[in-house]
């Protein structure tokens, strides 16, 4: 158990490295080796969910070894898990074999399409598991890479367009990230003495007041980790690279993307930017709200107009991530837990919506709503796949959207009414636009001669979709099951920016009480009181 | 401070100096009288017309040769030194000295193999 | 006299050796012995190598009176270059055979420029860093102009040659001044001048004129903004071998010998210099990395990539701390990986008269020649800086040397920049993986350059992951500049 976690992160990569000494034209080798090894992974991170304490919030399994230095200056190969990232990562490794099996569509350069996922799986798996802030860095870049060839050579026409866009907004926010972290780095070097990028010392030492971060540099630190996952989520005005990429990409690439990146970007303002900055975040945080129920409408209604069924689950995405942003951003254990499961439903469904987009494209070479029309008929059990997840995607109870997005819409309201008010009719657009879209595809006659040839799901599609839907199910009836692992280490989490809260309301009821503002600095003001 | 004064005073002549050379081509460009004429476009060779076009061939055997004695000349304007401080330089600067020949001559040797002392 | 040692000159004394058997032996040889040439030159290089870590290390003590110096930096250095000399040779021989180029010439010239540039970091004296200079610069003006019947290569040869002569001439004013404020070249004496000179009220204009011109005369060498306007042509037109030649080595060896002159000759406290080099730097990586965006011409792309890189260097300089000129070390070897990686790939794809180097020519070569497109994927990503390769230990310790400078700006603007370049390398991954073939087209793969790319690319990740020894030997190559 001691390398659990390098296990699950390093399994794919040693599939991928298989695959490179397997002769070129054995492809059902290459899918075969791909498949087990990234079925490994899902076994070796379900061993991980048996072994995980829930009933604490430290981060378990941590791995610490040296990894590299420059003088006194050491970087170290530290990873660990809690409950929030735990479930993201059985997320990743439950997503990533469905994507590769759903891939068998692909017949050209398989081996390097299946490593190429597989390097990306190591990626993601990495980022949600790094402590030490290089180490996340340099998970969170290596994943670009195999994603941009993804996109690139297996995407379709507008390819070269999408993963050249993807790569350089992404790389923009991180390669700012980067100077972030550095800063951060010599700032806690400076004011202690100690040197160390690791997450969990730097968050300690903030906790602890031993590293007092200037108001002005705690907000453009704020902005520059903030920037890289608010492009990565995306938040609105962040978002423009996501249709092109998801519309673009292979169906697998789609589902990753969507399933499984994305996440990273919430992950990180959730992990880094609340304990690490916790006063800039209170001070953003309207701004932040502000945009992600802007890119919830915004998302909603753009969905609703597209001809393109995957464009529509893309845009669709950008209302989901915003409901995420919000929850987080709500500051309080309501908001983030709903966040934090909206992150795993948005995983399963939309990377489902995916698949049964891919698979109908697979079939019609067209995704354009207006040449389906009453493919129910043809394809019951595809559309009955394809209703479970139209209704777990807009949050009808017993399904697993229903419980995040409660969860999220309480938070708001806890927080500010408004807030919950606008983000709630986010749902309504957003059971418009999906029902609208499953009715002119499914239902009513069938009006083109092409669709009456149509077969239905064969096994291996069968088999893609049913673990899914299960999921669904259990998420949406039995949440606990994963709402209470992460409990504890979301109240950590939140605790920096509650304390924030809680420090600002004190300061109101005095400054109410004086009728004068206190000129003492803020940190001292509490102990003052107490 | 002494620095910036040094450089502002070098700036200060720096401009004097191109402001004089831009007022004089400037004026003369102004003031100066312009006739062209079919002659002044003439080459200039001590006031005869020209006989011959004025850029004939050299074999580049010349510029060879010139360069090849060039560089050997020079070399062995290195020995007038060495000798005039042999004594004190005594077996050891000797011995050097024939180490730089060998790498002329082995120069010469080359360029003797390549060909290039021979005129055809 | 008793400071005579030529065991601390071995490596030079080899490859001199070396460059005089292989250029008096190529005419008695004719032309059907032409890898008996690359052969010579390779065990010169190789013992070279051996040469340099068998020369005693001493920090403190000079030879040849006070001219010569074997600390770890230079060693470092002679061993690097060394090393670049077999990668080089291993690299062009089979271009060599397809151009039917002069062999035993080429060989001999990169002999000559190799000792050059060792001469360049070893040396503790102004005129012997000079020579140096000199040495490697004629050497690789010829090399740029090799051949002979080709227009681009006499034109990138005399274009060279003069703003060569221009920056060379330059330095050696510069010297000159320094000589008469001093009244010594040797970096000893002139550093004892400019600490008694620093004492008084007023600095004498001189001592820093003559600073100056030492510094743009590197500037030009090493084609740093503003100096830099020579090397796209340059580059584009010389032998693809010799371009990546002109990229790493000589550019490494005008670094080193500027690093040294920096940090050893100037005192410490005398910073005029590090503003106007931040300004250097910032314009070098912007211009250098804007202007590789339209270039069509890989060659060409790649040379202004190289001016970009100066600049990344130059953060190392201005930072001036261990980190930063650690980090210049490190990123020395690194760029050498992956530029010299970039350059045999290109070389290998040139074609019968080198001249399938543009964009175009790269079309969906991805899945034709996956053993070539990977490994260049692998070195454009690496001078990207992209994690696990070498290019990005090296950017993110140069980076960080800025950030501990308090230089957040010099920094944004160093990553922003870094983010341009990304674009212009990914371009020829989008050639290469994104379009689809011309037609085939007949490519052999030398088993020489072959290995050299193979060791390219395994060193990039080597270095990427486990950049501790690298970073080590780096750090103890520098630490008698931080610590005087």
């Amino acid at each position: 158990m001691d390398v659990i976690l390098s296990l699950i992160i390093f399994l794919p990569l040693i599939g991928a490295i298989m695959l490179l000494f397997v002769p070129r034209e054995s492809i059902n080798t290459h899918r075969g080796v791909a498949l087990v090894s990234s079925l490994m992974a899902l076994v070796a991170s379900l061993v991980l969910w048996g072994h995980f304490n829930p009933a604490t919030d430290a981060f378990q399994f941590q791995e610490f070894t040296e990894w590299f230095q420059i003088g006194t200056v050491k970087i170290h190969y530290f990873l660990g898990v809690d409950g929030i990232s735990l479930f993201l990562v059985i997320l990743t490794t439950f997503i990533t074999p469905l994507a590769i099996l759903g891939s068998w569509a692909i017949r050209k350069h398989v081996r390097e399409y299946m490593i190429f996922m597989l390097v990306l799986e190591t990626g993601i798996l990495g980022v949600f598991l790094s402590l030490d802030l290089v180490l996340f860095y340099l998970f969170w870049e290596i994943m670009l890479i195999p994603m941009y060839f993804l996109i690139g050579v297996w995407g379709s026409k507008n390819r070269v367009y999408a993963a050249v866009k993807f790569f350089i907004y992404t790389m923009a926010g991180s390669l700012l990230m980067l100077v972030g972290i550095l800063t951060l780095f010599y700032l806690h070097a400076e004011q202690t003495g100690i040197q160390t990028f690791s997450f969990l010392q730097l968050r300690d030492a903030l906790a602890a007041g031993e590293l007092v971060l200037p108001h002005q540099a705690e907000l453009l630190l704020f902005l520059a980790f903030g920037l890289a996952f608010a492009i990565k989520v995306p938040l609105f005005p962040f978002h423009t690279w996501l249709p092109d990429a998801h519309v673009e990409a292979p169906t697998a690439g789609s589902v990753i993307l969507a399933g499984v990146l994305l996440k990273m970007g919430t992950y990180g303002l959730l992990r880094f930017c609340l304990p690490l900055f916790p006063n800039a975040s209170v001070e953003l945080a309207p701004w932040v709200c502000t945009l992600a129920i802007v890119g919830i409408i915004y998302g909603a209604l753009v969905a609703m107009v597209q001809p393109d069924v995957k464009k529509l689950v893309a845009y669709s995405s950008v209302s989901h991530l915003g409901y995420v942003v919000l929850g987080i951003f709500a500051f309080n254990l309501i908001g983030a837990q709903g966040a934090t499961y909206q992150m795993l439903n948005h995983g399963l469904s939309t990377g489902a919506l995916f698949l049964l987009v891919g698979m109908i494209y697979d079939r019609r070479h067209t995704r354009l709503i207006a040449d389906f029309g009453g493919l129910a008929h043809r394809m019951p059990v595809f559309a009955t796949f394809f209703m479970i997840i139209t209704l777990s995607s807009i949050g009808l109870p017993g399904l697993n959207g229903f419980v995040g997005e409660i969860l999220i819409l309480q938070g708001a309201f806890l927080d500010n009414i408004l807030y919950g008010v606008l983000a709630a009719s986010g749902m309504i657009l957003s059971a418009v636009y999906m029902l609208w879209m499953y009715q002119r595809v499914f239902l009513g006659k069938i009006r083109h001669a092409e669709n009456e040839a149509l077969t239905d799901l064969d096994l291996r599609e069968k088999l893609i979709l049913t673990p899914i839907v299960i999921m669904v199910v259990w998420m949406g009836i039995y949440s606990s099951t994963f709402l209470r692992p992460m409990d504890r280490s979301l109240d950590r989490a939140l605790a920096g920016v509650q304390a924030v809260r809680a420090e600002d309301t004190v300061l109101e009821i005095r400054e109410a009480r004086l009728e004068q503002p206190i000129p003492a600095h803020r940190t001292e003001a509490v102990p003052q009181n107490d | 401070m002494s620095f910036s004064n040094d450089i502002l005073t070098l700036m200060l002549f720096l401009a004097a100096c191109a402001g004089l050379v831009g007022f004089m081509l400037a004026f003369s460009a102004i003031l100066g009288p312009k006739k062209q004429s079919a002659i002044k476009d003439e080459p200039f060779e001590c006031g005869i017309a020209n006989v011959t076009p004025y850029s004939g061939n050299f074999s580049v055997k010349f510029y060879l040769i010139a360069l090849l004695f060039l560089l050997f000349d020079i070399e062995i304007a290195f020995l007038f030194p060495w000798a005039t401080i042999f004594k004190s330089l005594g077996l050891f600067g000797f011995i050097e000295m024939f180490v730089f020949l060998a790498v002329v001559v082995s120069g010469l040797v080359y360029a003797w193999k390549k060909g290039a002392l021979e005129w055809d | 006299m008793s400071d005579i040692s030529f065991s601390a000159i071995l490596p030079e004394l080899i490859l001199c050796i070396f460059g005089i058997l292989v250029m008096v032996l190529g005419p008695f040889l004719g032309r059907n012995s032409r890898s008996f040439g690359g052969t010579l030159a390779l065990l010169g290089f190789a013992t070279s190598i051996v040469g340099a870590l068998l020369v005693p290390e001493s920090a403190g003590k000079l030879f040849f009176n006070g001219m010569v110096t074997t600390d770890a930096f230079s060693i470092f250095f002679r061993v690097l270059f060394a090393a670049i000399g077999v990668v080089m040779t291993l690299g062009s021989l089979n271009y060599l055979h397809r151009l039917k180029l002069p062999t035993f010439e080429y060989f001999a010239l990169l002999l000559f420029a190799s000792a050059g540039m060792n001469f360049m970091v070893l040396s503790t004296d102004l005129l012997l860093t000079f020579i140096g200079l000199e040495i490697l610069s004629i050497a690789t003006y010829v090399l740029a102009g090799i051949r002979r019947d080709d227009a681009a290569s006499n034109e990138s040869a005399i274009k060279y040659f003069f703003m060569g002569s221009f920056s060379s001439a330059i330095l050696l004013y510069g010297v000159a001044l320094i000589y008469g404020s001093a009244h010594s070249t040797s970096y000893q004496a002139i550093l004892k001048h400019a600490a008694a000179v620093n004492g008084q009220q007023q600095i004498p204009l001189l001592f820093l004129i003559g600073f100056g011109l030492i510094i743009v005369g590197f500037c030009f060498k090493v084609a740093v903004v503003p100096f830099q306007v020579w090397a796209p042509d340059v580059y584009e037109g010389a032998p693809t071998p010799i371009t990546g030649f002109l990229s790493v080595a000589s550019k490494m060896a005008g670094f080193a010998a500027l690093i040294r002159i920096l940090f050893q000759v100037l005192p410490h406290d005398l910073p005029q210099w590090v503003q106007l080099l931040v300004v250097s730097s910032i314009l070098t990586m912007w211009i250098g990395n804007l202007s590789a965006l339209t270039q069509t011409n890989i060659k060409r792309m790649l040379a202004y990539s190289s001016i970009a890189h100066a600049g990344y260097i130059l953060i190392g300089i201005v930072a001036a701390n261990q980190t930063g000129i650690t980090a210049i070390l490190y990123y020395a070897v690194a760029y050498a990986l992956m530029n010299l990686g970039a350059f045999t790939i290109i070389t290998i794809l040139s074609g019968r008269d080198d001249r399938r180097v543009t964009l175009e020519d790269y079309k969906g070569i991805g899945f034709q020649y996956p053993q070539l497109s990977f490994p260049l994927t692998i070195c454009l990503i690496s001078l990207a800086g992209i994690p696990t390769t070498a290019g990005f230990i090296g950017k993110f310790f140069l980076f960080s040397a800025a950030v501990e400078e308090k230089m957040y700006l010099l920094a944004v603007l160093a990553v922003l920049a870094a983010l341009v370049s990304v674009y212009y390398y990914l371009r020829v991954v989008v050639y290469m993986f994104m379009f689809e073939p011309d037609g085939k087209r007949e490519v052999r793969i030398h088993p020489a350059a072959g290995v050299v790319v193979l060791v390219c690319c395994l060193l990039i990740f080597w270095f990427g992951l486990f950049p501790t020894w690298l970073l080590e030997v780096s750090r103890q190559a520098v630490i008698l500049f931080l610590h005087p």
